[in-house]
């Protein structure tokens, strides 16, 4: 009996270790099998179903009281006609200087694929959401995330109907680049306590608080001119070579329902 | 009733305010019959595919889980639940912090325990006497 014990506890042993192991070599950006897809898709498909009404509800629920929230949107609003046609102008330009130039793209330019949030693990609340949008909508791995106040993520793992977004608060490998106040250039490189850290910026550079980060379009798949955050605070490193600052993140994390996905280029 | 444990977690996720629900396993481990082992493979495979987008991590735990449950138990306890949704949720943190995919943070550790347990318990209970219960009445008929 005693033998069969020592068994067992050696077989749980043996399983939690080869857990560890293919978690490590699963948890990675990786395709998902045929199998898995369907799975995932079946089981989404059907909770949307389940939560699509009590979301409306929900919404319903955070919209009471939001008569300050109208006041302060209508005074936005009268702000739009003038900056419509400013847009209306800049884009005129770009369309002349790209025939002129003879440019295909720009870093700026980008498809729009609207999405829904349909899950997401509260044990990690801040790193990753489902959204009802996969490959047979023509999102990829790696397409930026954005929503009405700026980015949130990009795509890590698709199916064919569903997609996971790691978003930008969560532990992330790749270092995103962002401009401030589009003339000085740094990285995100970190998350924490509810700010994003950037670095590589040069300690000689004017940088002051409340400047605007947006992302830069070079090295990944964000497209440049999407709002990140603003700056919060500005502090040097350990050798006083360079600043790092803190952004406070533009999009509120705690309410992501609906989102875009944005491919670079057209 | 698996399923809609199940289903229950996938919407309740959603509502950050409510706690971490652990509705599927609270199921399982109160609910024991010859094939348990086998079903919570097959749900934690599941639970893996639609949460995480891995293999095998909480389809082994689960199995991992019960089973120590199982030895530790003489009748159906909800202190003994609760040391279980406890020890799934430091095997989970650990795991995750060993494979480096997230950062060792007890303060955040802590903070996932205290949400699991309130939520989870008011299930357990709610399980017991209402759905177990009508179910042994049934049964007995």
């Amino acid at each position: 009996m005693k033998i069969d014990k020592k068994y067992k506890i050696l077989l749980i042993i043996i399983i939690i270790i080869l857990s560890i192991t293919l978690l490590t070599l699963t948890l990675k950006n990786r395709k998902l099998t045929l199998i898995e897809s369907a799975i995932k898709d079946t089981i989404l498909f059907t909770e949307k179903i389940v939560y699509t009404p009590i979301n409306y509800i929900k919404e319903k629920i955070n919209n009471i009281g939001s008569s300050d929230e109208y006041v302060k949107l209508k005074e936005k609003a009268s702000e739009y006609d003038a900056l419509k046609v400013e847009l209306e102008e800049a884009k005129k330009t770009i369309e002349d200087l790209k025939k002129t130039l003879e440019l295909n793209t720009t870093l700026n330019e980008y498809q729009k694929i609207n999405a829904t949030v349909i899950t997401r693990d509260i044990s990690s609340w801040y790193q990753f959401i489902t959204i009802d949008k996969g490959t047979n909508d023509g999102v990829t791995v790696g397409d930026a995330v954005i929503n009405s106040q700026g980015l949130i993520g990009n795509v890590s793992k698709v199916s064919k109907k569903n997609s996971t977004v790691r978003l930008l608060t969560g532990e992330y490998n790749n270092k995103i680049s962002v401009k401030i106040n589009n003339s000085i250039y740094g990285l995100i490189v970190n998350y924490k306590d509810s700010y994003l850290i950037v670095e590589g910026i040069a300690e000689n550079t004017a940088i002051e608080k409340e400047n605007i980060v947006s992302t830069t379009g070079l090295g990944n798949n964000f497209p440049s001119g999407i709002m990140v955050g603003t700056v919060e605070d500005i502090t040097t490193d350990s050798f006083d070579l360079a600043k790092t600052l803190l952004v406070k993140p533009s999009v509120d994390f705690d309410n992501l329902n609906y989102v875009t996905v944005v491919k670079k280029g057209v | 009733m698996l399923i809609i444990s199940f289903y229950l977690d996938l919407i309740l996720n959603n509502f950050k305010f409510i706690g971490i629900p652990l509705f599927t396993l609270c199921y399982l481990l109160l609910k024991q019959n010859k094939n348990i082992y086998l079903i919570s493979f097959i749900t934690g495979l599941i639970y893996d595919i639609v949460y995480l987008d891995t293999l095998i991590l909480n389809g082994f735990l689960f199995p991992i889980i019960i089973y120590i449950y199982n030895c530790l138990r003489k009748k159906n306890n909800i202190l003994l639940i609760i040391l279980m949704i406890i020890l799934y949720q430091t095997f989970i943190f650990l795991i995750l912090c060993i494979v480096r995919y997230i950062k060792f943070d007890f303060y955040k550790y802590i903070i996932i325990v205290l949400k699991s347990l309130i939520i989870n318990i008011l299930y357990v209970i709610i399980l017991k006497k209402v759905y177990l219960k009508q179910k042994h009445i049934f049964l007995n008929r």
